[in-house]
């Protein structure tokens, strides 16, 4: 590498992303229960809707409260 | 001709004449960085939606509901992709971007040659960009061509229609590369957002209610497809995992982040992009499953969110989703034949010709190969229409292979061209080896991950304890004495 860079990534951020594929993964294997529903949408449906959302929602706060 | 048809040419030529005009406004001097990153000048709204369209393609927009009419709950692994892929970028987008602007690098491969010092990886990285990216093309030609046969019924020849239309895109970038692309896909980007959005929600409310009442239909007549049992649960992992990792890996993206005017708009754009999946990708995975329980019969799953809109709402709404298929189709082409041409000139021309090119020059080289891969993309679409879903899959798994050189160097220092570049290579034969199979439900590109980074955990491994100079002189003494 010919110039060093001052952009570090932050602990807590690798910390979120690892937690995040976990979610994202792992529960895959225990959600898959069609008979299962909440608010009338199967489990694992309403789980990555909601997910998805709590994914979203964490990338902006990490925006916001960013103070680089 | 037909209402649907019309708006879709009207909406083809209009983006045309606004790219060709977004030439003439800003590329009077042919500077390179101009040319190929926008001047890495995107404020952003611009930068937002110019990823957008140019990240969501003719794959998403029609495959993403034709998956899941396929694959039922399958098609989540679709969000899981780019909103993971949004988390990986957020936290190594902002150092990618803060180095290329200090070293004027243009390309993902300039980028590799920075980090590793390393002529042949950066050419290797550059051809597996370039190779990997030609089917890209030529599928959203085939997006566009079913698109048109579609608001037409038929009665054009519909990818006779899509090749003008793919000339009319590449004509724009010709003129004014990056910054043609990136106003031409503000539009694009808007376009897409609202039809995908828009037109699945008013499926979704006129037949089903919401989505309680989707979910009840689709399991009175296919209960599978609510579940992930039509794929298994280890596909739905590996590709969850592969398809994140891999998501930042393609060197058109990287090249679209260059065009950020700083770090800050880098940072904002990937939340905003995440909620553009919650607004677009997340309701089009749910026409597949409406187009099922309305028991609509489809000759290809990708016509699933054109004919149920058709169905539901007439001419004019179908003409508006195919606008925003065609635009989704088209921008991503756009991005994508400027990074393989500017790729091959500065990264595969220049080291082989050991030339170093003034930019009026690496402006006039890009353009003369953008012209040469649209040829290669056109001759392909007519010759070869059924490699396409294979050779995506293909190209997915082989860039993936590129995630130790770009990610993993930003956080592991030590990491070298030494460990890299057998790496790389393994990962790519086990790929092309395991092509079409699945070993244990899991898909070839992590099999390929695995060997890659095994690979070069060992030789890292072998580096730092001196074994491979002991290999090394066992050899020499070897060939002295025998």
């Amino acid at each position: 590498m010919t110039t060093s860079e001052n952009y570090k990534t932050k602990k807590f951020e690798i910390l979120l992303c690892l937690l995040l594929f976990a979610l994202w993964t792992i529960p895959a294997v225990f959600i898959d229960k069609p008979e299962i529903k909440v608010l009338g949408i199967p489990l694992l449906w309403f789980y990555y809707i909601t997910l998805s959302f709590i994914t979203s929602l964490v990338i902006t706060l990490m925006y916001l409260l960013d103070e680089r | 001709m037909p209402l649907a048809l019309a708006i879709m040419l009207f909406t083809i030529v209009a983006s045309g004449a606004i790219g060709v005009t977004a030439a003439k406004l800003k590329v009077k001097a042919l500077r390179a960085d101009t040319y190929i990153v926008a001047g890495r000048a995107l404020g952003t709204l611009v930068y937002f939606l110019n990823a957008a369209a140019a990240i969501y393609s003719g794959y998403t927009f029609l495959g993403g509901a034709g998956f899941s009419y396929k694959f039922g709950a399958a098609a989540i692994f679709m969000w899981a992709t780019s909103l993971l892929g949004y988390v990986v970028g957020y936290i190594t987008a902002p150092y990618i971007w803060s180095t290329a602007k200090k070293n004027n690098l243009l390309t993902l491969s300039d980028y590799i040659m920075w980090r590793y010092q390393s002529k042949l990886l950066m050419v290797l990285v550059a051809i597996i960009s370039v190779i990997f990216n030609v089917p890209y093309v030529q599928m959203q030609i085939r997006s566009v061509s079913i698109l048109l046969g579609i608001s037409s019924g038929d009665t054009i020849p519909a990818l006779h229609v899509a090749v003008f239309s793919f000339l009319l895109v590449v004509l724009y970038v010709f003129l004014g590369g990056m910054v043609s692309v990136a106003i031409t896909n503000v539009f694009f980007g808007a376009l897409m957002l609202a039809t995908m959005f828009g037109g699945s929600l008013a499926v979704i409310l006129k037949y089903f209610g919401g989505l309680p009442g989707l979910y009840s239909a689709v399991e009175a007549v296919s209960p599978q497809h609510v579940t992930l049992g039509l794929k298994s649960e280890a596909w739905f992992i590996s590709t969850v995992i592969g398809t994140a990792l891999n998501f930042w890996l393609w060197s058109t993206r990287i090249q679209v982040l260059y065009t950020a005017r700083d770090v800050k708009v880098i940072r904002r754009g990937m939340a905003l992009l995440s909620w553009y999946i919650i607004l677009g990708t997340v309701w089009i995975t749910h026409i597949g499953l409406a187009t099922r329980a309305l028991g609509l019969r489809l000759e290809d799953p990708d016509y699933a969110f054109a004919r149920i809109v058709n169905l539901a709402y007439g001419d004019i709404a179908l003409g508006l989703v195919a606008a925003g298929g065609a635009a989704a189709s088209l921008s991503t082409a756009a991005a994508i034949l400027l990074d393989q041409a500017s790729s091959t000139v500065r990264n595969i021309y220049e080291p082989l010709t050991r030339r170093r090119l003034g930019d009026r020059e690496l402006v006039y080289f890009t353009r003369i190969l953008i012209i040469m891969y649209s040829v290669i993309s056109t001759i392909l679409a007519y010759t070869q229409p059924s490699l396409l879903v294979d050779l995506y899959l293909l190209s997915a798994s082989g860039v993936l292979q590129l995630f130790p050189a770009l990610v993993m160097g930003i956080f592991w220092r030590s990491l070298s061209k030494y460990e890299i570049i057998p790496g790389l290579l393994t990962g790519e034969v086990v790929v092309v080896y395991l092509y079409k199979s699945e070993p244990l439900g899991v898909v070839p590109m992590m099999w390929g991950l695995l060997a890659n980074i095994s690979v070069l955990l060992l030789l890292h491994v072998a580096r730092r304890t001196g074994l491979l100079k002991a290999i090394h002189q066992l050899n020499s003494v070897l060939k002295l004495h025998f």
